[in-house]
């Protein structure tokens, strides 16, 4: 008995010891960075096969593209034995992973990152990002700035006045429209919010009187693709699709409606300050929408309506196909869609370029499309996401560390092939250049210029609080579109204040631990 | 100065050393591995969790992690209106322990009927029992997906059969927590279905025929035979059953995902959120900071369902047979009549003494 | 015999009377008529039992195992489906009656007690099940616990008790009831010897108290002959004896009750009777006069029994006609009158073929003519329940036949002990044989026991039954004794206060119990003789007892 006790007290101990140990003791920081720079005769650094290792958070379908960008710096390079290898890591696991890997498996852990800026600010925070200020410094004559890009992206991977990050590009989320229906219906596609609302009243009453045209987009069904005013879409006419739970529109339309009233996301201490009345007017607008009450602002008549803008019945899952069938006119998704779609839309009904009489789809940004008061400077404000390059601090090599920042600044300012996949870039000079505007495979005319003035994006601002305080926003359009009575019942002004002072609480219960 | 022994102790004390290997050699080449992984996967993440709760954790930078005392603790239990981990920590355990009070009932009674009806042996009683365990066999996600098709607002088979209208899943967390029952339920009869069967199998047969005889018969020989002789069997159907549930985690995370968000009192909650389900989330959430949290409110969890265990445990035990007939039989001899009213005789110091 | 009445009129009374039947006839508590047990799979367990208990009685049913005496017990108690035949328990008809409203109280030989209950409660659960109050079941148990000295015991569970405790407390759950029939399966057998011994004559003095009617099922013939007030013997499903244990022992029927009861058990051998003496090697016994004359005129009355039987059965042998008669109950639903008159001769000619005798089927010319003349009123119907019942009838008989064979077949077990060498290395393949129909297994057997019994009428060889108490020495005896014989011992065992000695004569192994007047060890000669007086004669052939 007697040993078995020793033997237990032994594991004990030892094991207690390790832990303290292992969790006291810091594994390697920024400032382990050996300085191994050599410089050849011309003052260039000289890469002795250096080989950066990068993990994406950029998947399909528009990962494809940044494949050719990076072939391209690998061809440019590689006579200075500079390379780089790219996998993909999934946006649900990739955090989480990285900073696994980087603390627990650090020989495994990627060189480059490529992830979504607003993140950047807890990463760095946490000393899992090294700043890049002087590693473009190390490179003589390296026209490295932060000018060099839009001040609202490159803010955006800025932390404690430091460089962490080299922004890659910026989106927001676009509204995928049945041109063909609105012009054969004659109406123009929206660029504000009151002609939004006019045209989808016109659709409404065109459908009550049973003269709306529409037809659907169905490869299989030929009689379905001619025009007819007959079809059938139950009692109401729906226009607009907005889904609840899960749809990805919950990351850019609430917080574009704060933005273009006049708002801001987070305040200057990483808190969220987004619970302004220009989103309680414009939820209580969404929420207008799905009953067909009018909407009052102040007091005042805004807007009336014809019927239900939004189909209480609709999901994510119902996004594409209630556009297909013309049931809908305007849906929302990712940009990276919008060649996909297009091919489908013209493989199917034709376009213009061909020949058709009409373009079957359209695409619309989101600018002006939520602001309350037209003319304000902010109206035209569209709330963005972006990507960017960052080198983990597990570089140890400040070689290495070059070649990451040259990397970095390489395939910002050279992307032009990506932004096939449906961004806008956030590197000036590639705005302004030909290239972009006139690639030859036509992105920019066909889909990308209808993302928006990239000068009009707006990010989420430097927080280590991300998920506390982008999330409940997120939520709170959850609980505007649920078919949750419980919610249903509750004022918006309820929703948002439930929403912020939970992630307010998250915040002060996070940082009280 | 050598210490002097003569040559058949030391031979006796050297054959005991060498004879403790020779028994028990075996068993430590067979249980070594086995041991060993136990130690390192078990007993050290154990330990390492114990320490971890005892700090604020970050697994993204370790120069925060701090020691913190109980203060864990301290916030899980006292901090509820201050703490959201508090908060949500309490209304999870809520909620898992009502499912599991729901529950843990039908999940022993349904299987016990079942057992008890395949146990008369009908006709295909076999095809029955394969039917009975084929759901355990789909895993948690499968079975999931079939769930949701079935019970999905738009294109699920229940609202078209039954021409209703509910978001079953979505719309409000009753509906919800009754499909993850139904789920729950039926992945999960099978087991309990085969230990009961098998305990039912053992009865011995002449235990109901003397029931017969003694003209007790149909239910009440169910209650009074049957029941009793598979007590094992349902204590530890209960046993298993109970803990297991505490631990739900998968069929809500492929249901619901902890479901529609329910607003109390001005907090949101996640209305079929389940203690593992909470834990989970944190984990795997994108603050790296709450491990040190996580591990209390882990071990907290395991504190708890240890407590409910032993007292299950406790209530269950084979109870030692008392004297109280015996000692009334005996007045009954000494005395002739029955009942407590019948004075026990006095320890005289007579010889002989009362009548026998 | 009951009365015949009609069927509505037999629906009327059976309800009337609450639908329990009252025959007042009946002799004894217990009546048991021609019962049958057949089991699912075509196995029949019990053949045709019969018997009469009266109240009060102890019976005992004993035999070797797998001789169907579990299977009575159980049908008695309501546990197994009676196939056919009559039960009576205290006048009423109680086949299809419940266990429970027998009143009857049973004791198991697992004993049954229900583990989870406590000494106490497993005594007064029947009590409890009857909504006895509580007062009153304290006061039986009570009651009970003092006669089976079970007081300390009260509190304990079955399994803090040892294997002679467990069993009183089954007892005491019996008596508690005061039940009017007790039946107890083999109860003894799960415990040691000495332990056997005493609860023998606890239960023995349990009935005397409590005067029960007991029926006790045991394979050990030492209870059997000390607890019984009558004793039935059974062996391979029928009854061989009934008697009380005195007649068992003196008088057994056959050969199987001979050997069966008294331990060590009664010599039976093959022997020449020629010229009425039993001849060895060193001597001869004479038999008593007409020793031969009357077993020779049994096996002539056996032979032509066997005669008799083989032609009923070759009757049955017809067996066209009895395809032909199965044949047209299939087919008449689609004859019409035309064609039923045209087959009707063919009819009428199967039928005649059966009814050779008259009696065993009751169609003779005279019918056949009723019939073919009356065709104008022919009813379908009554035509096919009538040759339906033919049919029956003729299905009956071979069971019948087969049932007597049977019990021809049980009495001789002792006798024909050959059985197939057992080949060593190959196994045979089973090929499945086909099915042989009843009525020519039947005929089979008929004709192995007629030809045997034919050729046993030349032989003078028979076989004598003596017990070993019944053989003494010479010098010794002072009854009716036979001339001696000279014997070797070989084999000698001193039993205490007896001697068994083994020998052989008559070319088979004989045994002899004597007391310690002498001294005998292995190898010693001796001059022994029978008492003649108890020797008995069997026949070879069937077993049954002849002197």
């Amino acid at each position: 008995m007697k040993l078995k006790k020793l033997t237990t007290f032994a594991v004990c101990a030892a094991t207690a010891l390790t832990c303290t140990l292992s969790a006291a003791c810091n594994t390697g920081d920024g400032n382990g960075i050996v300085n191994d720079l050599v410089y050849d005769e011309y003052g260039e650094v000289v890469f002795d096969n250096v080989n950066l290792k990068v993990w994406s958070v950029i998947g399909s379908p528009d990962n494809k593209y940044l494949d050719k960008v990076n072939t391209s710096f690998n061809d440019y390079y590689r006579s200075n034995g500079l390379t780089a290898t790219v996998t993909e890591v999934a946006e649900s696991a990739f955090y989480n992973q990285i900073v696994q890997t980087l603390n627990t498996d650090p020989k495994n852990s990627p060189d480059v990152i490529i992830f979504h800026s607003e993140r950047l600010a807890k990463l760095a925070n946490d000393k899992v990002l090294l700043p890049m200020d002087d590693f473009y410094a190390a490179v003589q004559g390296n026209t490295f700035s932060k000018e060099n890009y839009l001040s609202e992206v490159m803010q955006q991977c800025i932390y404690d006045s430091k460089i962490y990050g080299v922004p890659l590009d910026v989106h927001a989320g676009m509204w995928y429209v049945r041109e063909d229906i609105l012009e054969m219906n004659e109406l123009e596609v929206p660029t504000s919010l009151s002609e939004l609302v006019e045209v989808c009243n016109s659709l409404i009453d065109l459908y009550n009187a049973g003269q709306l045209q529409t037809r659907a987009m169905d490869k299989d069904d030929a009689a379905a693709r001619n025009w007819t005013t007959d079809a059938d879409f139950g009692d109401d006419y729906c226009p607009i699709v907005m889904s609840k739970q899960g749809g990805i529109e919950t990351g850019w339309i609430p917080q574009t409606a704060v933005i273009q009233n006049g708002g801001a996301i987070t305040d200057a201490n990483g808190g969220p300050a987004w619970d302004t009345k220009g989103l309680t007017d414009v939820m209580q607008m969404f929420r207008d929408w799905q009953t067909g009450a009018s909407t009052y602002v102040d007091g005042q008549l805004k807007f009336e309506y014809s019927g239900k803008f939004v189909d209480e019945k609709n999901d994510y899952n119902t996004t594409w196909s209630k556009l297909a069938k013309g049931e809908a006119v305007f849906c929302c998704e990712g940009p990276w869609w919008a060649e996909d779609r297009l091919d489908e839309y013209e493989a199917v009904l034709g376009s213009k370029a061909n020949g058709d009489r009409f373009n079957p789809l359209g695409l619309m940004n989101m600018s002006k499309l939520y602001a309350l008061d037209e003319d304000a400077e902010y109206a035209s404000k569209v709330y963005g996401v972006g990507h960017c390059f960052s080198v983990c601090k597990t570089v140890t090599s400040l070689t290495k560390c070059v070649g990451a920042a040259l990397y970095a600044q390489y395939m910002t300012e050279n992307a032009y092939d990506y932004f096939q996949g449906g961004h806008l870039p956030a590197n000036k000079a590639i705005i302004a250049s030909e290239k972009f505007t006139q690639h030859k495979s036509g992105y920019y005319d066909r889909y990308v210029k209808y993302l928006g003035n990239p000068e009009d994006f707006v990010m989420l601002g430097s927080t280590p609080h991300y998920s506390e305080v982008y999330q409940s926003l997120k939520s709170v359009y959850e609980d505007v579109f649920t078919y949750n009575a419980d919610y249903q019942a509750m004022t918006i002004q309820q929703i948002i204040n439930a929403r912020v002072s939970e992630a307010r609480n998250d915040i002060a219960s996070k940082e009280g631990l | 100065m050598e210490r002097m022994t003569t040559v058949s102790n030391y031979a006796l004390k050297r054959s005991k050393r060498t004879e403790f290997f020779k028994r028990y050699g075996i068993v430590l080449i067979f249980l070594g591995p086995y041991l060993f992984f136990f130690l390192l996967f078990c007993i050290y993440p154990l330990l390492y969790g114990i320490v971890m709760s005892l700090m604020k954790f970050s697994i993204s930078d370790y120069s925060q992690n701090e020691w913190r005392g109980l203060k864990n603790y301290w916030t899980i239990l006292t901090q509820y209106s201050n703490s959201v981990y508090s908060r949500n920590f309490w209304y999870s355990m809520k909620n898992t322990a009502v499912f599991a009070v729901i529950i843990v009932p039908l999940a022993v009674t349904i299987p016990l009927i079942m057992a008890v009806l395949i146990n008369t042996k009908p006709k295909g009683y076999k095809v029955f029992r394969a039917l009975i365990y084929l759901p355990s066999v789909l895993p948690v996600s499968a079975s999931g997906v079939i769930f949701i098709a079935m019970f999905s607002r738009n294109f699920g088979y229940i609202n078209q059969w039954f021409g209703t209208d509910i978001d079953w899943l979505g719309g409000s967390s009753t509906t919800a927590w009754i499909v993850i029952l139904l789920l729950c339920l039926w992945g999960g009869w099978g087991g309990n279905f085969i230990i009961l069967s098998a305990g039912l199998k053992n009865v011995d047969k002449s235990l109901y025929e003397a029931a017969n005889v003694d003209g007790c018969t149909g239910f009440r020989r169910m209650m009074v035979v049957t029941f009793p002789a598979i007590k094992q069997q349902l204590i530890l159907c209960l046993f298993t059953t109970i803990i297991g549930y505490f631990g739900l985690y998968g069929q809500i995370y492929v249901l619901t995902n902890a479901g529609p968000s329910i607003n109390i009192d001005g907090i949101n909650y996640n209305s079929t959120m389940s203690i593992m389900w909470y834990l989970q989330s944190l984990i795997n959430g994108t603050n790296f900071e709450v491990y040190g949290m996580v591990s209390a409110m882990g071990l907290l969890l395991g504190i708890f369902v240890g407590i409910i265990t032993g007292l299950q445990l406790w209530l269950t035990r084979e109870r030692k047979s008392g004297t109280k007939l015996s000692t009334e039989f005996a007045a009954y001899m000494q005395t002739g009549v029955i009942g407590k009213s019948a004075a026990l005789p006095e320890v005289s110091d007579d010889k002989g003494g009362n009548e026998k | 015999m009951e009365k015949k009445v009609s069927q509505k009129e037999a629906r009327a009374i059976y309800l009337a009377n609450n639908k329990r039947i009252i025959d007042d006839d009946v002799d004894g508590f217990v009546v048991l008529r021609n019962i049958d047990k057949v089991y699912d799979n075509r196995v029949q367990a019990v053949f045709d039992f019969n018997l009469s208990v009266k109240k009060n009685e102890f019976i005992v049913l004993v035999g070797p195992s797998g001789c169907g005496k579990s299977t009575t017990l159980r049908m008695i108690a309501g546990l197994e489906e009676i196939t056919s035949g009559f039960l009576y328990i205290d006048s009423v008809l109680s086949n299809y009656l419940e266990s429970k409203d027998r009143d009857i109280a049973m004791v198991f030989q697992s004993y049954a007690l229900y583990p989870n209950m406590t000494v106490y409660d497993n005594i007064g659960f029947g009590l409890k099940a009857r909504r006895v109050p509580k007062e009153e079941i304290k006061q039986k148990v009570f009651e009970a616990a003092k006669m089976l000295d079970l007081g300390p015991y009260l509190d304990r569970k079955p399994r803090e008790l040892s294997g002679g405790q467990m069993q009183r407390v089954a007892l005491g759950r019996a008596t508690v009831r005061n039940a009017k029939l007790f039946l107890m399966d083999e109860p003894l057998s799960n415990l040691d010897a000495k332990l056997r011994v005493q609860m023998r004559s606890e239960i023995v003095n349990l009935h005397k108290r409590i005067n029960a009617t007991t029926i006790y099922v045991t394979h050990d013939q030492t209870e059997a002959m000390t607890m019984a007030d009558r004793i039935v013997i059974m062996n391979k499903g029928l009854v061989q004896q009934t008697g009380s244990p005195l007649e068992i022992y003196n008088d057994p029927q056959n050969v199987f009750v001979a050997t069966f009861i008294g331990n060590p058990p009664m010599n039976v051998f093959s022997a020449d009777v020629t010229g009425g003496k039993l001849k060895t090697e060193n001597g001869a016994v004479t038999l008593k006069g007409d020793y031969h004359e009357t077993y020779a005129k049994h096996i002539a009355r056996r032979a032509e029994f066997f005669k008799d039987f083989e032609t009923k059965a070759q009757l049955i042998e017809e067996k066209a006609a009895c395809d032909l008669i199965q044949k047209l109950i299939a087919e008449l639903k689609k004859l019409n009158q035309d064609e039923l008159k045209a087959r009707l001769e063919e009819i009428c000619a199967a039928l005649k073929t059966l009814s050779v005798q008259k009696g065993f089927i009751r169609f003779g010319d005279g019918e056949a003519e009723a019939l073919m003349s009356n065709l104008d009123n022919l009813d379908l119907k009554t035509l096919k329940r009538d040759l339906l019942h033919v049919k029956q009838e003729v299905d009956n008989t071979d069971l019948q036949i087969s049932g007597t064979l049977k019990k021809f077949d049980s009495a001789g077990a002792f006798v024909n002990k050959e059985k197939e060498p057992v080949e060593i290395g190959k196994k045979k393949k089973k090929k499945k044989e086909p099915e042989v129909p009843l009525n020519e297994q039947n005929l089979q057997i008929i004709r192995k026991y007629l030809g045997l019994y034919s050729a046993e009428g030349a032989q003078t060889n028979a076989f004598i039954g003596i017990r070993p108490e019944d053989i003494h020495f010479y010098e010794d005896f002072k009854g009716n004794k036979s001339e001696p014989v000279r014997a070797t011992a070989s084999f000698v065992e001193l039993l205490g206060s007896e001697y068994c000695i083994y020998f052989d004569l008559f070319g088979s192994r004989i045994i002899m119990k004597t007391g310690l007047g002498r001294i005998i060890k292995t190898g010693d000669e001796i001059e022994i003789c029978f008492n003649m007086d108890k020797l008995k004669l069997f026949d070879k052939i069937s077993g049954e007892r002849v002197i």
